[in-house]
This record gives C-alpha cells, sequence and structure tokens, in this order.
C-alpha cells in the first residue's frame, strides 16, 4: 500500500513538474507580451518571465526540501 | 590516472568547429550557403536556427519560412533521428561554454537539480508549451534564447557594442550563473530551457526504441558501479537505478564523457 502510495505521489509530482515546464513559455500569455516578441531584443520586457518563474520555482523546491529533508539521495547516486 | 588531455581536445576542437559553423565572425554555414550554393539562409544573426521551426511546426509559418531553414532543419532533424542529439553532444558550443564554465565553481556549492525536481518533465512540458503556444498566442522562440545571449557575447568580443537589456541580463544570468557556474554538470539551460536540444533528445528517444540511433549502453558484467559516470556526466543522465547503471535517452547527449571515464571500459553505444 505504501508503495502504491509513493508511486502515486511520484506520479503526481512528475505531473505537476510537466506542468510547470509547460508554464514557461505559456507563462508569457500571462505577461500579455507573447504576440511578436523577441524577449531578448527588449522591445517588449516580458517573455523573460517563465525563466525568472522557473528559477523561482527552482530555488523554492530546494529550499523546501532541504527544509523537509526530503531531498532524494539515492539517485545518482554518486553525485554526493 | 588516465590522460583525459586527448579526449577533451578533441571534444573542445568539435565544439570549435560547431563555433566557426554558426557564429559571426566566421559563420561558415551561411557562406557556405551564400557563396558556394548561392543560397541565402536568412534569419541572422542566426544563420541556421532550429528554434524558430520547432516553435512554428504546428502552424503554417513553417512553410512559410526561409526555404533553406526549413531544408536545413528537417535534414537536421533526420540526423538526430539516425544518429542521436549530435548537435548538443559534438557542435554546440553554448552548451559547451557553460559546462567548462562550471568547472571553475567547486562541486560542494553546485546544485544537483535531480535532487529537487524530476528534470526530464520539466523538459518536455516546456517543449510542448513551446511548440504549441504559436497556435494560439504567437511567436515565441527567442525569449531567453542562450544562442542569442552567446551569440551577443561573440559580438561584443570581436568589438560590436551590445545595448545590455533587461531580457538579456535575465538571459545571461540564468545561462551563465545559475544553471552554468553553480549547476553540476553545468548544462542546466540545456536540461531545462533549451528547446532546441529538447526536440533533440525527442528524436533520440524515439529512434532509439525504435532500434535506428544506437544509445548509451553498459555492459553490466564489466561494470564495478564505482559511479564515476554518473559523477561525470554532464547532462546528468547516467543513475544507478536497482543497482544497474543506466544512460537516460531523455537527456543524454551522446557527448561520450561516461564512457571517457569510466575505468573498466564497460560503457558502448549499441542499439
Ligand atoms: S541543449 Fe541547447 S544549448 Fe545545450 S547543447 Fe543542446 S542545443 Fe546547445
Ligand atoms: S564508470 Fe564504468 S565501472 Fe564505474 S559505474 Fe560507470 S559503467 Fe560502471
Ligand atoms: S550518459 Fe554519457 S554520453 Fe550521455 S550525456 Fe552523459 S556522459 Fe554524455
Amino acid at each position: 500500500m505504501s508503495s502504491m502510495k509513493t508511486k502515486f505521489l511520484q506520479s503526481k509530482d512528475k505531473a505537476l513538474n510537466f506542468a510547470v515546464g509547460a508554464g514557461i513559455p505559456a507563462g508569457t500569455v500571462l505577461s500579455g507580451t507573447a504576440g511578436g516578441c523577441t524577449g531578448v531584443c527588449g522591445s517588449c520586457g516580458g517573455t523573460c518571465l517563465g525563466g525568472l518563474a522557473l528559477a523561482v520555482y527552482l530555488g523554492g523546491r530546494v529550499i523546501f526540501k532541504r527544509h523537509n529533508k526530503t531531498v532524494l539521495q539515492a539517485e545518482p547516486s554518486a553525485n554526493k | 590516472m588516465k590522460n583525459t588531455l586527448p579526449f577533451t581536445l578533441k571534444r573542445t576542437a568539435g565544439y570549435l568547429f560547431g563555433f566557426a559553423l554558426l557564429y559571426a565572425p566566421f559563420e561558415l554555414y551561411r557562406r557556405f550557403m551564400e557563396g558556394v550554393l548561392a543560397l541565402q539562409p536568412g534569419f541572422f544573426p542566426h544563420a541556421f536556427c532550429p528554434r524558430i521551426p520547432t516553435a512554428e511546426i504546428f502552424t503554417s509559418g513553417f512553410f512559410d519560412l526561409n526555404s533553406v531553414m526549413v531544408w536545413s532543419t528537417i535534414v537536421f532533424w533526420l540526423l538526430c533521428l539516425v544518429f542521436g542529439p549530435f548537435f548538443c553532444g559534438r557542435l554546440c558550443i553554448a552548451g559547451f561554454f557553460t559546462e567548462t564554465l562550471s568547472h571553475i565553481v567547486p562541486d560542494k556549492y553546485k546544485i544537483e537539480w535531480e535532487k529537487y525536481v524530476p528534470v526530464a518533465h520539466i523538459r518536455y512540458g516546456m517543449l510542448l508549451a513551446y511548440m504549441l503556444l504559436p497556435l494560439w498566442y504567437g511567436f515565441y522562440p527567442c525569449a531567453y534564447c542562450n544562442f542569442y545571449f552567446f551569440d551577443s557575447l561573440v559580438s561584443v568580443i570581436f568589438g560590436a557594442a551590445l545595448d545590455f537589456t533587461l531580457p538579456l541580463l535575465i538571459s545571461g544570468v540564468l545561462y551563465m550563473v545559475l544553471f552554468g557556474l553553480f549547476t553540476k554538470g553545468g548544462r542546466g539551460y540545456c536540461r531545462f530551457l533549451c528547446p532546441q536540444g529538447a526536440m533533440q533528445s525527442f528524436w533520440f528517444y524515439i529512434s532509439a526504441r525504435l532500434g535506428i540511433a544506437a544509445r548509451i549502453k553498459v555492459d553490466e558484467s564489466a561494470c564495478v558501479k564505482c559511479g564515476l559516470c554518473v559523477k561525470s556526466c554532464p547532462m546528468r543522465a547516467m543513475s544507478i537505478k536497482n543497482g544497474s547503471v543506466q544512460s537516460s535517452t531523455a537527456l543524454c547527449i551522446k557527448c561520450g564523457v561516461c564512457s571517457h571515464n569510466c575505468p573498466r571500459g564497460a560503457i558502448h553505444t549499441g542499439r
């Protein structure tokens, strides 16, 4: 039962992270700047938000997992 | 102690060739197209940019692109189906640059993202939305593009004036600092944010399953589970799962670093 629960939680986490990945480009829509914007030329100043949001999300995961001591240790095993 | 110099030099030479092929002031690809084949590749400064065709794949925009660009991209994808992500693994200086940069920072200060998030899921979620977005909301491919950032950096080195806009600055910080210097393997941008790399890996993932492209394989009988391959993989594609060493085709770029570092010669490519 507990292994089923773990599997469910892992799948849920993967789906959530897939959605986070999709949110990187899709999030630019919220900034209302995707149409015609090149993001790097400075003409709109909005499409970089997706990348920034990812950085914030990843930072949050690192802090949360370290705080709750739920950091994956086993894999990749040699990366300590 | 293994002599890594010849391998490193060979790798570096490949990436420098890729640099000369695509980036100003050399741009051998563009010169070849224009000078020898008398074709106009278009979309400067990137004479060859598969990010744009990737973003337009589901739209009519794909076939509105410059025909050299379309054909270059189709040939490029076919090559990825046959050989895997050869551009990432052998030619792309943008990825190799941050990989090299990451050696400056000691490992203890670098983040192993796999411990916190399933990297491949973020990578392919990003790719999917990147490809679907133009269907509804328009064009997105150059947003925080590391190629553009690297191209700008090179232009500055070769004397061009550059207006460092805020988005360009953010691209640079993400690309070089967070996902380069402070990421294990130095290829955080490649793994999270590069649609160009994700697309190549997508083709590789499919073709490896179909038995077309050769993938990284480990000879279990020779492997002593020392973990050196896992530790040295710049894409963090290698892992030890249930006591056996595996390479993930969703992330592997076939750079050969793992097999070079294996003390037992247990790693090879095969179908
Ligand atoms: S993932 Fe992108 S930046 Fe990284 S090596 Fe591949 S093409 Fe280059
Ligand atoms: S480096 Fe070679 S021997 Fe060591 S774990 Fe990897 S495949 Fe096995
Ligand atoms: S598994 Fe080996 S070939 Fe693949 S990316 Fe890692 S080091 Fe390179």
